[in-house]
């Protein structure tokens, strides 16, 4: 299964999923993204900056590399989660409308998380 | 020999100081915005506001286009002597009977706007015969009355986060409460490591957002950004669902509110 048949299954698992996305937090870049309708490029950018932002707040935290290795951002429209492994810059994120289940969410994304890292 | 030149009386150069200085002060003093102009908007208060002081302002009878730059909300208001006469184009669920459903069909359709523009699309609009009509005064109260509300409900939220923490702290008042420890890891996310070089910046917060990171098995760091007030907390981390239940109620609100 290719890194875009895992991120489009992983969406398609999500109820009101709007976009799964793995990307490099170190370098900021998106890599791949599954999503819906179209996302700008900046959209894609600004998911990778914040996900940078909040794995430094936690490595600032509880010193670099910090065991943090989730995310949550809820605004009053939507829901964003960042994922990472540990020690790693890779990161997947999954922005959600802002009612969704964030629990089934990281669960599920933990898991496709483990088989992108395990296929690399 | 040639003669030494005198300088010349300082009429001259008095009369361009004075026009550059008049031109200065033109340039430095605010212009009343004008019709077919972006104004932009950073806030639904500030949304409302626009719109209000427009009808406010407007005396004769005008039919006034509200657009937004970034969306494709659009209405068409006809104004006379101050008062909202019609409005039209807009989304409404229900019969514009008062001066609350007015401004919050306004809010609706202007949720996201980040700039408004203002055009006359008639000079003399044909006035309804109806009775009903709203003054920008009313219009203005409705306003103030539907932040304060909001204002309540965020407040009472920023307190509960505060009882449910373990540690807090406001960035914005600079108070705090808790574990001198807690206090001091969450005083350390504010400063940048220096291996995190230049790219990463603290989280910004200029739009309301939670923010949730699970530091270990037990402990979870928290910022709220709500209002312009920034609070970062520690909560144990099965509290994890109360927190987000609240935020995702001040969501849900918001949603039937616009």
């Amino acid at each position: 299964m290719t890194l875009e048949d895992r991120l489009h299954t992983l969406r398609s698992a999500l109820p009101n999923c709007q976009v799964v996305a793995f990307g490099d937090a170190q370098a900021r870049l998106i890599l791949k993204a599954s999503h819906a309708s179209l996302v700008p490029r900046e959209v894609l950018d600004s998911l990778c900056a914040e996900a940078a932002e909040c794995f430094a707040t936690a490595d600032r935290i509880g010193g670099a590399p910090s065991q943090a290795s989730e995310a949550v951002v809820l605004t009053d429209e939507e829901s964003r989660i960042y994922l990472r492994a540990q020690n790693r810059a890779d990161f997947l994120c999954i922005v959600s409308q802002w009612q969704s289940d964030l629990d089934l969410a990281v669960t599920q994304g933990t898991h496709t998380l483990q088989r992108i890292s395990g296929a690399e | 020999m040639i003669a030494p030149r005198h300088k010349k009386p300082t009429k001259g150069p008095v009369r361009s100081d004075t026009a550059e200085r008049e031109m200065l002060h033109q340039l430095a003093t605010k212009q009343a915005p004008t019709y077919g102009v972006w104004r932009s908007v950073a806030s639904e208060a500030e949304v409302l506001s626009e719109i209000v002081t427009e009808i406010g302002e407007t005396l004769l009878a005008r039919r006034i286009r509200v657009t937004a730059r970034n969306s494709a909300a659009v209405a068409d208001m006809t104004v006379s002597n101050r008062h909202l006469v019609t409005l039209e184009g807009i989304r409404t669920g229900e019969p514009l009977d008062t001066a609350e459903v007015v401004v919050q069909a306004l809010a609706q359709e202007f949720v996201s706007a980040e700039a408004l523009k203002f055009e006359i699309t008639a000079r003399a609009p044909t006035l309804t015969h109806t009775a009903r009509s709203w003054s920008h005064v009313v219009l203005h109260e409705a306003v103030q009355a539907r932040g304060a509300a909001q204002d309540c409900a965020r407040t009472s939220l920023i307190r509960e986060f505060q009882d449910i923490a373990l540690s807090w702290i406001n960035l914005t008042t600079h108070e705090e409460d808790g574990d001198a420890n807690q206090l001091a890891l969450l005083k350390k996310s504010t400063v940048a490591l220096p291996s995190q070089g230049h790219g990463t910046t603290p989280l910004q917060c200029n739009q309301p957002r939670l923010t949730l990171i699970p530091m270990d098995e037990a402990m979870l760091f928290v910022e709220m950004c709500l209002d312009h007030t920034r609070i970062q907390l520690t909560a144990n981390r099965h509290d994890r669902a109360r927190l987000v239940t609240r935020w995702q109620a001040l969501s849900a609100a918001s949603q039937t509110e616009t």
